[in-house]
């Protein structure tokens, strides 16, 4: 029997760099009005770079809960992000966190619009309250008002899913009104692998196991695992938090960049990563174009999106 | 495509009174579930869509919480009283 030698082409190998290092992608946020106002719990909360390792725990609040209230959530970043309420055919309610990425534009987990699981399909309508809050006195606040969004979209890959591809798990709601004006919004980014690997991340929402879905809530860790569609994470979160910006910032005076939506509880972990984290489908590519598409889309008279 | 079952259930106190506005989360599942919290309507009512197979859900309401294990699909109603 003869043995020869089989020798990998160049094309494949060049195929495969472009493949293994995407160029990462930027999209600026604004500050928004009176962002010359410092947000104190900001200075002190949110963390940048890259971070030390670390260990693992046990639920999806992972070990002690460290999340921390944010008391200031009319000041940035805070105030870009919002409660949701959330109504679904039949009266059903449901409450998640969204984040201006525009002026008319929330972006959301998808199954905060679209979900067999929890709605049967599209929700009706979404109240989107950025920077909500309850004083000490227990009044509720809502320092921008609200809007109710009732077009939405998401991926099509999670609508075709029956809510079974959590990497696909992203979603958006159209406003009508430039609520975003009010509040600036977030920069977003498309980082490779490579370049997200060990970054600090920031994840603030609305729980609902602490202060009813009424405040907002912080925590940070270190990014564990950076996979080709999610990126995972030990930051405590609960339900309610579900569309949370998973931001980075890649220096103390930078500015935030959401580099994922947070979605998922450690349940959503494949065992075989051997890590117990949470996870959000991260701004790939071809997301991130998506984004742009929504955007570009709300910048036109309100129709019906593609 | 999974096999899914609408689950109806309603959210008690310790006197059995319903709790309007009580959030209910799944806590485990047999397929991955994400991370929203669904709201109890006026007579503490509420239905989630549910893949066949053993789940736990919780419900919270001002510091009270309460849990239970179902197996879908469930006959009748899911009662989940907060202590």
């Amino acid at each position: 029997m003869a043995i020869e030698s089989l020798t990998k082409p160049e094309a494949l190998l060049a195929a495969e760099a472009t493949r293994a290092a995407p160029p990462s992608r930027r999209h600026e946020g604004r500050l928004g009005p009176g962002a010359d106002v410092r947000s104190r719990s900001a200075e002190v909360f949110t963390v940048s770079g890259r971070g030390e390792s670390i260990g693992f725990a046990m639920e999806t609040v992972i070990g002690t809960d460290e999340r921390k209230r944010v008391p200031d959530t009319d000041l940035h970043p805070w105030r870009k992000i919002c409660a949701l309420r959330i109504r679904g055919p039949g009266g059903t309610g449901a409450i998640g966190t969204g984040w201006f990425i525009g002026p008319r534009t929330v972006v959301t987990a998808g199954h905060c619009v679209f979900s067999q699981t929890f709605f049967g399909g599209w929700a009706d309508a979404v109240e989107v309250i950025p920077g909500q809050n309850r004083q000490q006195n227990g009044t509720l606040i809502r320092p921008f008002g609200s809007a109710v969004g009732r077009r939405m979209s998401v991926l099509d890959e999670w609508a075709k899913s029956d809510d079974r591809e959590p990497d696909f798990d992203i979603g958006c709601i159209h406003l009508d009104e430039p609520l975003g004006d009010k509040t600036g919004w977030f920069g977003f980014a498309s980082l490779p692998p490579n370049e997200l690997a060990g970054f600090m991340v920031n994840i603030s929402g609305y729980p609902s196991d602490r202060g009813g879905g009424d405040e907002q809530y912080f925590a940070s860790n270190r990014i564990l695992h950076v996979g080709e569609r999610r990126v995972f994470y030990d930051v405590d979160t609960h339900g309610g938090q579900s569309g949370a910006p998973v931001w980075i910032q890649e220096a103390d005076d930078a500015p935030p960049l959401v580099v994922a939506v947070h979605a998922y509880g450690i349940g959503a972990t494949p065992t075989s990563l051997g890590i117990v984290a949470n996870s959000a489908p991260r701004i790939i590519p071809e997301i991130y174009d998506i984004l742009e598409g929504w955007l570009e889309h709300d910048t036109q008279p309100a129709t019906a999106v593609g | 495509m999974t096999t899914r079952r609408w689950l109806r259930g309603v959210v008690v106190d310790g006197a059995d009174a319903p709790v309007p506005g009580a959030y209910v989360v799944v806590v485990e599942a047999s397929v991955p579930l994400p991370e929203i919290a669904l709201v109890a309507d006026a007579q503490g009512g509420f239905a989630i869509n549910l893949p066949e197979g053993t789940c736990r859900l919780r419900a919270e309401d001002a510091g009270r919480a309460g849990e239970v294990e179902v197996t879908v699909p469930a006959p009748g109603e899911v009662r989940i009283q907060l202590r």
